[in-house]
Formats: C-alpha cells, sequence, structure tokens
C-alpha cells in the first residue's frame, strides 16, 4: 500500500516539474530581482533606523551632557530621555513591519510618516505568547502588528476581536481577504509576526485604550489547541495616521434606461471600495455589474485588481478590490461589459425523475440535459442558454426540495461535491445530485440563482 | 566561483554572488512553490518572497555551505505562509463560486486533500522526497533536523497518508 501512495505522490507532483519547465525565464528572473531589491530596501531602511539611532542617542547625550553642566539645576534624566525616545521611535519599528507594510500604499505612507505607534505589551498563558508589537490607527481602522509562539509551534488568533476597558464589544470588523492579503513572516522556532487589521463602523471610534481578545490556536497540531489572551493597547492620540481616503467619482452610465451612479472610491489600509448606486427610477431591479475590472493606470500600465469583497444593500453595491499598494494619486480605470438585471420570474422548476422530465422551467432557456444515478445520487444535469459565451448561468436549487406529497428533503450535505459549473459553447451546463430515492413524482425545487437579463454595454471611467 | 564560495561571499553581503547563487535555483525554487500552491503567480510571489528573506537574514547564516537547504527552508515556509492566508480566504458570493468552478479528477483532488490535512512537517518531507527526490541527508539538511527524525517522518507521513485517503469520503465529479 505505501508503494502505490509513492507511486501516487510522484505523478502528483509531476504537475509541479511540469510547471516548473514551462515557466518563462523571465518571470522567473523578474521574481528573482524584485525579491532582492525588496530585500535591499529593507535592508537599507533598517541600517538608515540603525544609524538614526545612533546619531539621535549620540545627540540626546550630547544634550544631557550639556544641559547637565549649564543647568544642573533644570537637570531631569526622565524627561531628556523621554525626548531621546521621542526622537528615536523611528527606530522602534520593526523590520517585519517594514516588509508587512510594502513598498506602497497607504500603510508605506503612514510609516514614512512616522505614524507608527509602539506597544510592545504581550500577553502569554500555557506556553502561548502573544506580544502586540505596534499599531497604526486613525481611530476608524486599526492594524495591528504581532508577534506570537506557541510551545515551538506557529499560533494564529481565530477570530479575535476588540472590546473597551470595561470588556464591551466594539464594533470592529477584522478586515479578511483573498490569498493576497497579508505577508505574514514565520521565523524558526514557530516564531510568527503578521499584522490583524479592524475597520470600525461609520460613527463609531476607538477608545484612549481597548482590549485585542481572541482565541490564539496552534493550526499545525493534529488537534488544534486554543488559549485565551488578551493585551491591553494604549492609543496615543497624538500620532494617528492617514488610513482612509475618498475620492469622488460621481459618473452615471445607462443601460437601456437602467441608471447605474458610480459614486466614490475609497481606499483604505487593504483595499479600494467603488460604491455603485442604482438609479430610484430603474424600472428593473439591478443584479449586478458584468466583467467590471478596476485598473491601476500608473505609468500607463494596466494592473488589475481582484476583487475580494462585496456588499449589496438593495440600492447598490458596495465593492472592495484588494489594493494594499495604491497610493495616493496613482490613476484609476474601472471597466465593464454591461448589466445584468434581477429574474422577474418565479424561480421554481419542477422535474418528473422517474420520468426524466422537466415540468415546470422559470423560462424557455432552460432545458434539462439529462438524469442519470450516480452510486447512492440521482445527478440531475441541466443547461441555460447564455448570450455570451463562457457565462456561469445556473438554476441552482436552494438546500431542500419537496415531493409531490409536500414532504422536503435536503440536498446532500456530505462534504463531498454534489454540483459543478461548465461552459460548452453558448450553453452553461450545471449539475447537483438528491439522495437516490422513491419520490412521489414530480419535485420541485425552489431556486436560489436563476439568470436575469444582460444588458450589454462596454464602458470605461477614469478616476484621477 | 564555487558554490561554497559563492556563498560565503553572499552571507558577507555581496549581491552579485547573492544574485548568480540564487538565479542559478529559481527553477528549481519555482517548482517547490509551485508544488505547494498550484498556481504560477503565487508560486512567483513565494519565490520573491524567499529571496527578500533570504537577502535580509542571509549575513546571519553561520554555514554558508548549508544556503540551499536554507533557501529552500525559506521558501517552504513562505509556502506555508500563502497556504494559511488561502485558508482564511473569505468566499464571495455563490455565483463568484460557480464562476470558479472546474472539472477535476477524483483522484487528484483526493490526495490534495489528504496532503492538506497533513501535519506540514510530514508534507515537506514528501514534498522533498517525491518532487525534488533528495535524500533523507539532504531533506534533514533541508528541515534541519536529525535524519532519524525525518526518516520517521517519512514513514509516519505515508502511514498518514494511506489512512487520511482511506477516510476521505466518497467524492462525485463530472
Amino acid at each position: 500500500m505505501v508503494e502505490e501512495k509513492e507511486r501516487l505522490l510522484e505523478q502528483y507532483f509531476q504537475s509541479a516539474a511540469i510547471a516548473s519547465r514551462r515557466i518563462p525565464e523571465p518571470l522567473l528572473e523578474e521574481a528573482v530581482a524584485a525579491g532582492l531589491n525588496r530585500g535591499k530596501r529593507i535592508r537599507r531602511s533598517r541600517a538608515v533606523m540603525r544609524r538614526s539611532a545612533v546619531f539621535v542617542g549620540t545627540i540626546a547625550a550630547a544634550m544631557l551632557l550639556v544641559i547637565g553642566i549649564a543647568f544642573p539645576q533644570a537637570y531631569s534624566p526622565s524627561r531628556l530621555s523621554g525626548l531621546a525616545a521621542k526622537l528615536m521611535d523611528r527606530a522602534e519599528v520593526p523590520d517585519y513591519v517594514e516588509q508587512l507594510a510594502g513598498e506602497r500604499g497607504i500603510l508605506r505612507e503612514a510609516l514614512d510618516d512616522g505614524k507608527y505607534q509602539a506597544i510592545e505589551r504581550t500577553a502569554s498563558y500555557g506556553g502561548y505568547q502573544v506580544t502586540v508589537d505596534g499599531m497604526l490607527t486613525d481611530l476608524n481602522h486599526v492594524v495591528l502588528f504581532y508577534t506570537s509562539s506557541g510551545a515551538g509551534e506557529r499560533i494564529t488568533p481565530d477570530s479575535p476581536r476588540l472590546f473597551t476597558l470595561g470588556y464591551d464589544p466594539l464594533n470592529a470588523v477584522q478586515f479578511m481577504a483573498g490569498s493576497q492579503q497579508f505577508k505574514g513572516v514565520t521565523e524558526e522556532g514557530g516564531i510568527y509576526h503578521d499584522m490583524i487589521i479592524f475597520d470600525l463602523p461609520l460613527g463609531e471610534t476607538l477608545p484612549s485604550e481597548f482590549y485585542l481578545a481572541g482565541r490564539w490556536r496552534n493550526e499545525g497540531g493534529p488537534v488544534p489547541q486554543d488559549q485565551w489572551l488578551e493585551v491591553k493597547i494604549p492609543v496615543k492620540a497624538n500620532r494617528l495616521a492617514v488610513l482612509e481616503r475618498v475620492i469622488d467619482v460621481n459618473r452615471t452610465l445607462d443601460f437601456d434606461g437602467q441608471k447605474i451612479k458610480v459614486s466614490t472610491v475609497k481606499q483604505d489600509v487593504q483595499q479600494l471600495e467603488i460604491t455603485l448606486l442604482a438609479d430610484p427610477s430603474n424600472d428593473k431591479r439591478a443584479e449586478r455589474m458584468y466583467g467590471l475590472m478596476l485598473y491601476n493606470n500608473r505609468k500607463g500600465g494596466y494592473t488589475a485588481y481582484n476583487l475580494v469583497t462585496m456588499a449589496s444593500n438593495g440600492e447598490g453595491w458596495e465593492l472592495g478590490y484588494f489594493a494594499p499598494e495604491y497610493q495616493r494619486g496613482d490613476p484609476l480605470i474601472l471597466t465593464g461589459k454591461g448589466l445584468e438585471t434581477a429574474f422577474e420570474g418565479e424561480k421554481k422548476m419542477v422535474i418528473n425523475t422517474a420520468t426524466k422530465t422537466l415540468v415546470q422551467a422559470p423560462d424557455s432557456r432552460l432545458k434539462l440535459e439529462s438524469i442519470k444515478r450516480s452510486g447512492s445520487f440521482i445527478r440531475i444535469r441541466t443547461a441555460i442558454k447564455t448570450p455570451l459565451q463562457g457565462m456561469a448561468y445556473v438554476a441552482r436549487p436552494k438546500s431542500k426540495f419537496k415531493d409531490a406529497n409536500g414532504a422536503f428533503y435536503p440536498l446532500p450535505q456530505d462534504g463531498g461535491v454534489h454540483e459543478a459549473w461548465n461552459s460548452r459553447g453558448e450553453w452553461s451546463e450545471y449539475y447537483f445530485d438528491i439522495p437516490a430515492s422513491q419520490y412521489v413524482q414530480p419535485l420541485t425545487f425552489d431556486l436560489r440563482d436563476y439568470p436575469g437579463e444582460l444588458i450589454l454595454q462596454d464602458f470605461k471611467i477614469e478616476i484621477k | 566561483m564555487e558554490q561554497t564560495e559563492l556563498a560565503a561571499a553572499a552571507c558577507r553581503g555581496d549581491e552579485q554572488a547573492f544574485h548568480i547563487l540564487v538565479s542559478g535555483q529559481q527553477r528549481r525554487l519555482y517548482g517547490i512553490a509551485y508544488s505547494y500552491l498550484h498556481h504560477e503567480q503565487d508560486a512567483l510571489e513565494a519565490v520573491q518572497e524567499a529571496v527578500c528573506r533570504a537577502w535580509i537574514k542571509c549575513g546571519k547564516l553561520k554555514d554558508p555551505g548549508a544556503f540551499i537547504p536554507w533557501l529552500i527552508r525559506i521558501l517552504i515556509n513562505c509556502c506555508v505562509d500563502e497556504q494559511k492566508r488561502k485558508k482564511r480566504l473569505q468566499p464571495l458570493p455563490d455565483n463568484a463560486d460557480i464562476r470558479s468552478n472546474e472539472m477535476i479528477s477524483d483522484s487528484k483532488i483526493d490526495l490534495e486533500r489528504a496532503l492538506d490535512r497533513m501535519k506540514p512537517k510530514y508534507r515537506h518531507v514528501l514534498m522533498l522526497k517525491y518532487y525534488e527526490d533528495m535524500t533523507l541527508t539532504e531533506i534533514a539538511r533541508v528541515l534541519d533536523r536529525p535524519e532519524g527524525t525525518v526518516k520517521t517522518w517519512l514513514h509516519q507521513g505515508l502511514e498518514q497518508l494511506r489512512g487520511k485517503m482511506e477516510t476521505g469520503g466518497e467524492l462525485f465529479h463530472g
């Protein structure tokens, strides 16, 4: 059996071998050069910090000496060391913070402006230790830089939260994005550095002191162990960073009479958030913008940003693009291909799995491709004609369906893959499984997804 | 210059030596990163990150002869960090998930899931053995652990893989 696994492993890693043979040399060279350049920059900044620390320390010592000689009655070591500490505050920025802040963007700007607040508060219990090394905040956004370790294994926070000193939870929401979000740094012995970002809701601000609290979890072990740790964090109100900016756009797009206003672009710690508003006079409900892309047009290039968050409130959408390196003044370009409106009919399909017929569909675009037994499941395959090739148009059922007697049955929830979408020319195919059983026919599936109308119209907005 | 001489020069801060040394390994580094991340851009970023960290820390490397294993160890840490970030991924609304769906084969996803559930140290050993074709001695140098420990991990990793693949549950794909 072990030999079989060895063979499978060798096969499995073949994809990496093929990928490493195919990757063009210039891409590899670029990656190495970019890594080296970033490393050089960090080393340079570290050296400058050290020199500054020595220089400022020397100046402070000299001042101490001069004042001590000239004004012995005014000699106050604590006051002077405070001054030196203040002057030397930039030197307190750890290397990993410099690394996490990157070369460009609002975090880099805040660090370069000297807005880093050293915290250096530690909480520990049962071999787990967390130190909040520092923070950047504007009272609406909080970036906490931490170092953690837990008995030789890396520990990270599981749903951390912020509390007031009276243990009332703050409504701060942790920012989570896609794979490109954080650049945590792992060291030998399970020491880990990373940052946690919180956004407070509109109108709420950070108090002058608060707790970061949560379960810190060892993810490496077979059974994750966790510990509750809390760190008390003071805020220096005289060292607030700029962590949010709003760019007014105010451009209205017209899609066959359906109007959508691109209202603002908000930059915060890690993302650019575009607010789109549907005009109240629209007679169709706008579902989503089709083919929307946001580019950074710096130096005439087109760097696309990844969409990582999406919120809709019926009047419009807020789309968050992961853009930690966006810098004030970089021109942006927003492009799109159209507007999808919501389906207004009855989102329901009725299927007789015994006779393999589609009894009722939301509209004529839906067809039943096949019904087949697949192990202990029945696989129902449908297809919808799409206006453009490659579009994911699916008739996706809700989690329960009912038979002709009104009895409800759940869709499979065993952790397996029981649905998939595939594009075939102008048809969008989709299958889902139901448990194989004798049902009183026909079966009714209420749909959570069914496509509406697509109004195709290319647009491009330049945002400066 | 020999690799060890280059490494010694790199550790003394010779940028050109460091560049020559790392460039000579760039395709290998990419392959290792790809074996963890299965994504071209992510793998390139992991290489970039590893090179950055290596340049920052190479002055502290005590044994220049161990430069390449040390570099690979840094890269593996970068890949583990990247995988962890991916697990934090906040899913987009359902439609977006469907758009990215693809038909995938049973055996690949089965093995991938089994490796994903495995403790990182076992996965590292399996990757270095079956992808990099390293000897136990070489793996021990990369992971900075005794050879006996690595041998045990390899055996346990294969055993775990068997257990995890057998308890993975029935999967269906198109």
